[in-house]
């Protein structure tokens, strides 16, 4: 009955989507103020109703009802009530159905503002035909609601690699993100149909475009967390064709934020704006469709199913109508078309921007040329980790020290004498940064090369705070720390981009540890026995089994200490399901800001001896840190209020 | 900004860097040297082949641990890498390689991310150039228009001049 009322709200979406899309053309067609109204209440309506769709499948699985398909497949009555929640994305028809809630919360919140009153049926328009889409695949191809013929009393219960807290807030916020870059798309593509060429659609989006960024870093970030605790093979970015597929809208969505202020400041760059976001909108779904296809390889993947070529046909037809009506409209992008410099904040801009978007197409090409490369050859070749590193790192780098240099050059012109000045003490910095760093044994060229850059451009975003607060202090005669906090506080968008440039470059220090000095070593110990790695030396003291619940977990004990000093014991384990064939891994980690040793149980034997690999991971701790500075970053730039407005208009001979 | 406020910013920036300088140094140290290098090297360039789409390092499956045996084995022997990974081709075919080697049509997967940059990086100068271009050419055309304003503004000036002295005398 409850799985019938969830199917019942889904067919009632799809035919009130199916409305709302056609009363939003047809109002705008005959200028009917009541049709609008009855549209936008259609939208509403489809809000509520995914709403109840996606209750009733939660109340399903927490309830453990057996009969629905899905309830079946992804959970059983031991699992933790916690986990029969978020089996909700565990499945393909589960996401996608947590896909739309979000998609119509979201367009129910643009009804409700209305901020653009001409420009607000298109949009919720075409959000409806996002939406359409989504419960028709729902409704006709895999529905959550399916029912068995017969109750089988027990499920199949939930993979055990998604049984962990990173699993509850990762997928979920990915989605959010993901969704979220839909907005800006409408109202772009609303601007675009309307023939408006102002940036007013940019400023009202700007929320929702920094909005759906957080959201999809704090996605990347916990999903890289969750793989590094969780998936047990000491790494957190395996550039996995998924992993891939979430990074490629989170790059281009950051181009697009850094490229939207010059449109904002001068009036440029408006083409270069639109096609961004078609192509980070059109990211999003060729992510989905990636996930849904099985086309590639992926741990992450729900599978093969039919599902990708309807995913394909939906990507592809969105790419070519917002590509056409942008093409369509060219003249009416006609911009203006000076730079006062060739060195000026908004050249460096476009530098920032071209190595976004490089890395983006590096990661895209690589991530489909098995495709391509099987299509020409008819070889089969597999494109990862490798790959990625090598081509990524240099383009990494270049944008690591983009983020140093574009602070310190002013908006319009920058000349010799204000580049020296501004330049001189990070590079003083980072040069004496590299000298010491030498001299104290860090010696890999490319290591050092890159700390260095990281250095500077910590250097420089700190520099131009310092320079800040100088000139406040000499003008207001505050003190320092009221100095500091009122430029902060007053000037939150910008000091906001810098707290979030400080929280990436310590997530960049962290991955430039981690791959440059990790040391890995693979051990079979007897009971007793003990083994060195670097500074730690750890003994394995025991080896014992328990249950947890309804599974099997075989542990070790292994006793730590560095140097003098006794850190405690270690546990590493490895759980057998009765559900699922394979054991999962749960490792040990002692983390410190210096390096995480990270343990785990690869076998034992019957004479109680077990093998073990050990591995020292420096810096990742500032990995962590760093991501959860850039989201802090966000939320202290996107916070109502005072100092959250744009700079001055840099527009000709003003 | 003062010299000296910028003085003191200096040092403490480069204080700070030097304080920097001592983690990352201390989390260095010498990797596993020796035959255990060469082993994890080769597992990192090598995919497990039991469709898990993991790295031989990182995977701890039986496919995988199968494969860490045999490097292990070959290394033993005194293989050198080139020679264990051919092994691995000869058995698997290319999609063993964690990254395509780059030869015939496989190259265009390592050169095409570069060379769009670097058209894109063209595009941005041609761009960049004719916008600094149009700006200056924009300057010109307002300091003559300022100029003929100022020229029109005499010469008005001096007609009228030139009436009243008529009128006067």
């Amino acid at each position: 009955m409850l799985a019938d009322i969830g199917y019942l709200s889904l067919i009632l979406s799809l035919v009130l989507c199916g409305y709302a899309v056609a009363g939003n053309i047809i109002c705008l067609k005959h200028n009917n103020r009541r049709l609008f109204d009855s549209a936008r209440g259609a939208v509403y309506a489809v809000a509520l109703l995914s709403t109840v769709a996606s209750l009733v499948l939660i109340y399903l699985l927490a309830t453990g009802d057996f009969s629905v398909t899905y309830v079946s497949e992804y959970t059983s009555s031991d699992l933790p009530f916690f986990y029969k929640i978020t089996a909700m994305w565990a499945g393909n028809a589960g996401s996608l159905l947590l896909w739309f809630w979000v998609l119509s919360i979201y367009a129910a919140v643009v009804a409700k503002g209305n901020k653009i009153k001409d420009m607000t049926p298109y949009v919720l328009g075409i959000l409806m035909v996002n939406a359409l889409f989504f419960v028709f695949v729902m409704a006709f191809l895999t529905n959550p609601f399916e029912k068995l013929p017969y109750n089988p009393g027990e499920g199949q219960g939930l993979n055990p690699m998604l049984q962990n807290p990173g699993m509850v807030i990762h997928p979920v916020t990915t989605y959010l993100g993901y969704v979220g870059f839909a907005i800006p798309f409408a109202f772009a593509m609303a601007g675009l149909i309307l023939k408006r060429s102002d940036d007013e659609w940019i400023k009202v989006t700007r929320r929702w475009t920094i909005i759906a960024w957080l959201f999809l870093t704090l996605g990347n970030l916990t999903g890289a967390q969750w793989a590094y605790e969780e998936l047990g093979w000491g790494g957190y970015w395996a550039w996995d064709p998924v992993e891939n597929a979430s990074f490629l809208p989170w790059l281009t969505g950051s181009a697009f934020l850094h490229s939207v202020m010059i449109q904002e400041r001068k009036n440029m760059l408006k083409i270069w704006n639109i096609l961004l976001i078609i192509i980070t909108f059109v990211l999003t779904l060729f992510g989905t469709f990636l996930v849904r296809s099985g086309v590639l390889t992926s741990v992450h993947a729900f599978g093969r199913s039919d599902l990708g070529k309807y995913f394909l046909a939906f990507t592809v037809a969105s790419l070519v109508a917002s590509l056409w009506l942008m093409v369509d409209r060219l003249n009416m992008l006609r911009e203006e078309k000076e730079f006062e410099s060739y060195i000026s904040k908004e050249s460096s801009f476009l530098f920032n921007n071209l190595i976004l978007v490089g890395i983006a197409f590096a990661t895209f090409w690589g991530t489909i040329f098995p495709l391509i490369s099987e299509a020409v050859t008819g070889n089969k070749i597999t494109v990862s980790i490798p790959f990625f590193n090598s081509v990524n790192a240099p383009l990494g780098l270049a944008m690591t020290l983009l983020i140093g240099i574009c602070p310190l050059i002013a908006w319009r012109k920058s000349g010799v004498k204000n580049l020296a000045e501004n330049f001189l003490a990070p590079g003083g910095a980072a040069l004496a940064f590299a000298v010491v760093a030498f001299a104290l044994g860090l010696r890999k060229p490319y290591a050092l090369l890159a700390f260095t850059i990281a250095c500077f451009s910590i250097s420089a975003t700190l520099w131009e705070v310092i320079k800040g607060v100088i000139t406040r202090k000499r003008i207001t005669g505050e003190n320092v720390l009221a100095a500091a906090g009122r430029l902060i506080t007053r000037n939150r968008r910008r000091y906001g981009g810098y707290i979030i440039h400080l929280g990436l470059l310590m997530l960049i220090v962290g991955v430039i540890g981690s791959n440059t000095y990790d040391t890995e070593m693979v051990k079979t110990l007897k009971f007793g026995e003990t083994v060195k790695v670097k500074d730690y030396t750890l003994t394995y003291q025991n080896l014992a089994e328990r249950k947890q619940g309804k599974n099997d977990a075989v542990y070790a004990d292994l006793l730590v200490s560095k140097g003098d000093k006794l850190i405690g014991t270690l546990e590493p384990e490895r759980v057998f399901y009765p559900t699922h064939p394979n054991p999962a891994t749960e490792v040990a980690i002692n983390s410190t800001l210096k390096e995480d040793l990270y343990i785990i149980l690869s076998a034992w034997d019957k004479d109680g001896s077990a093998t073990f690999k050990f591995l020292l991971n420096p810096l990742v701790a500032w990995m962590w840190i760093g991501g959860y500075v850039m989201i802090f970053g966000t939320i202290f730039a996107l916070w109502p209020g005072r100092g959250g407005a744009v700079g001055a208009k840099y527009t000709q001979r003003s | 900004m003062g010299k000296r406020l910028r003085v003191y910013g200096f040092l403490i920036l480069t204080l700070l860097a030097v304080f920097w300088s001592s983690i990352p140094a201390q989390a260095a140290g010498e990797n596993d040297p020796g035959p255990a290098k060469i082993q994890k090297e080769i597992e990192e360039m090598l995919v497990c082949q039991d469709s898990c789409g993991m790295l031989v390092s990182a995977c701890d499956n039986s496919t995988a641990e199968y494969m860490r045996g045999i490097i292990k084995e070959r290394l033993a022997k005194g293989e050198g890498k080139d020679e264990v990974l051919q092994y691995f081709v000869g058995i698997y075919g290319e999609k063993v390689l964690a990254a395509p080697p780059a030869k015939k049509f496989n190259i265009l997967a390592w050169v095409t991310p570069f060379l769009a940059i670097l058209v894109g990086g063209l595009f941005i100068y041609t761009v960049l150039d004719k916008w600094v271009f149009y700006n200056r050419l924009e300057d010109v055309r307002q300091d003559a228009k300022d100029e003929l304003k100022e020229k029109v503004e005499i010469e008005q000036y001096q007609d009228q001049l030139n009436q009243e002295l008529k009128k006067f005398w």
